[in-house]
Order: structure tokens, then sequence, then C-alpha cells
């Protein structure tokens, strides 16, 4: 690769990541106006070390339990008021039972009331019309 | 790009974890995103700009050229350092877009859309100012070699 025409094209921003990446590391013998640019960016650079990406992941999981935890909280909570609603509607129905038997066990000490007939003179009757009179 | 805009490991290593916490929690809105790295580097760049406006003013020239020196050891880091001083100097006097281009680009190693999209400019505007800045750092560095410095 011709260095003096890639510098060149570097100048003008025209070369690709990796050509740089070429310069950066084939120049430092090499007698150009750029060599202390290059040299400086190459003792610049810098890689993440793999202890980082572990600590990020870390801490966006310990941020993740506390959401976690709310959930089930949420849920738990959810949970509990359906129970407590559901027994509620059980214990009335059981009580609207126990009061219909107690009031059935009531009207059976009751006797039967005796259905007396009225007692009515018709004086007159047809179709239409009934006349009668209530010796009560 | 991190840790080269916040000058210091720890602190550039808990930024990069505050980012990302960042974006886990949108990530919802933006996993559709056209250009999501592009908007990974801008979201850590605005980051890293926000803190160093809280922290306030950097060093100044004379200060870090002065702490290099006394930092400086064997022949070799002194070297190191100079070339440091020299190249830094040169990159401050670039206008500051061109400067941030340059270096994301060179030092951080990002794509132009990727450089588009954290500057908010056209693809385009990058690499013009890229060469622009690139032209401008070899005329300057080939001065000081004429000058011997």
């Amino acid at each position: 690769m011709d260095i003096e025409k890639l510098i060149e094209k570097y100048k003008a921003g025209e070369t690709t990541l990796k050509e740089e990446q070429f310069l950066l590391e084939n120049t430092s013998d090499v007698d150009t106006e750029m060599s202390a640019w290059f040299q400086y960016a190459k003792q610049k650079r810098k890689e993440p070390t793999p202890a980082l990406k572990e600590k990020i992941w870390a801490s966006i999981s310990k941020k993740r339990i506390p959401f976690r935890i709310g959930m089930f909280a949420a849920a738990a909570s959810i949970l509990f008021l359906a129970v407590f609603f559901i027994h509620n509607a059980r214990q009335e129905k059981l009580a609207y039972e126990k009061k219909e038997a107690t009031l059935k066990e009531a009207l059976a000490m009751l006797s039967e009331p005796e259905i007396i007939p009225s007692k009515k003179n018709i004086i007159y009757e047809d179709e239409l019309v009934i006349i009668y009179n209530n010796p009560e | 790009m991190v840790n080269r805009l916040l000058g210091n490991s720890t602190t550039a290593q808990d930024a990069t974890q505050e980012i990302m916490i960042k974006l886990w929690d949108k990530r919802k809105q933006i996993e559709n995103h056209p250009n999501l790295t592009g908007f990974v580097f801008m979201t850590a760049r605005n980051y890293c700009l926000d803190i160093l406006k809280r922290k306030g003013p950097k060093l100044v020239s004379s200060d870090l050229e002065l702490n290099n020196l006394h930092a400086a050891t064997g022949q070799e880091e002194f070297e190191w350092n100079e070339l440091t001083s020299i190249v830094e100097k040169i990159l401050k006097q670039l206008p500051e877009q061109q400067r941030d281009i340059m270096t994301m680009r060179d030092i951080d190693g990002l794509e132009f859309k990727e450089i588009a999209e954290a500057t908010g400019l056209k693809l385009e505007h990058v690499r013009v100012l890229l060469s622009r800045a690139r032209k401008e750092v070899a005329a300057s560095l080939k001065k000081m070699e004429d000058y011997g410095h």
C-alpha cells in the first residue's frame, strides 16, 4: 500500500477505519508530518476492559431486581384483595342462608292459617254482573 | 470516548455504567432507532459534557505541561509527554467542532454516521470538518518541525 497516497486520502477524510488503523500501526518509521499525531492517537486509543462489561451488566441486573420485587408485591396485593373479597362474599352468602333457614324454622312452628270462605249472599248474577251482599 | 473526555479511568467507568443504565431504562423507546450506535455515542458524549460542565474548568495548558514534566521519569516517558503537550496544544487551537470530530474519529474510532449522530451534523459536513481538522493539524505539526519546535 502506498503510504503517501493513503496519507493524502486520510487528510481528505476519505479513508476507512481499517485504512486509518493501518496508518496508525505502520507509520512510526515513515517521515511524515502526521507521524506525531498517529503516535498520539495510537497511544490514546483505549479498549474497555472486559471487567467493565461485567460491571455494567451487574448494575443493570441489580436495577432489575427491585423492579421484579415491585411486580411481585403488586401481584401479591391484588391476590390478597381478591381472596379478601371472595371470602367476604362467601360469608355474606352463608349469613343469608342461615337467616333463610331460621325464617323457615319459625314459619314451620306456626299453624297454617285457616281460610274461611266468605259468606256472600248472591242476590243477582248474570254473565256480566254479580250483585251480592256480605253479612259481615 | 468517555475515558478520553473525562480523563480518569475510574470516573469513566462509573460514567459508562450510568450511561448504560440510562440507555437500558430507555430500551423500549430506542429499540427501533435508525442509528442506535450513534445514539449511544450521542448520549455518552452529552453525559460527559454535563459532568465536565458541573466540574468546572480543566487545567490550563501550562499546568498540564508542568504536570507532564513532573511526572516524567525516563527519557521515553519525557519524549512522550513532550509529544502529548505539542499535539494537545495544536488540538486546542482547532475550532471545537473540528477538534471533537477528529478525536472521535482517530482516537475513539467511530464511523462517520456515528459521529454525525453524536454531533447532530450531516455526514458530508462531518467529512468536510474532519478533512479541515486533519489538514490543520498536519500544517501545524509541519510548522513545528520546521522551527524545531
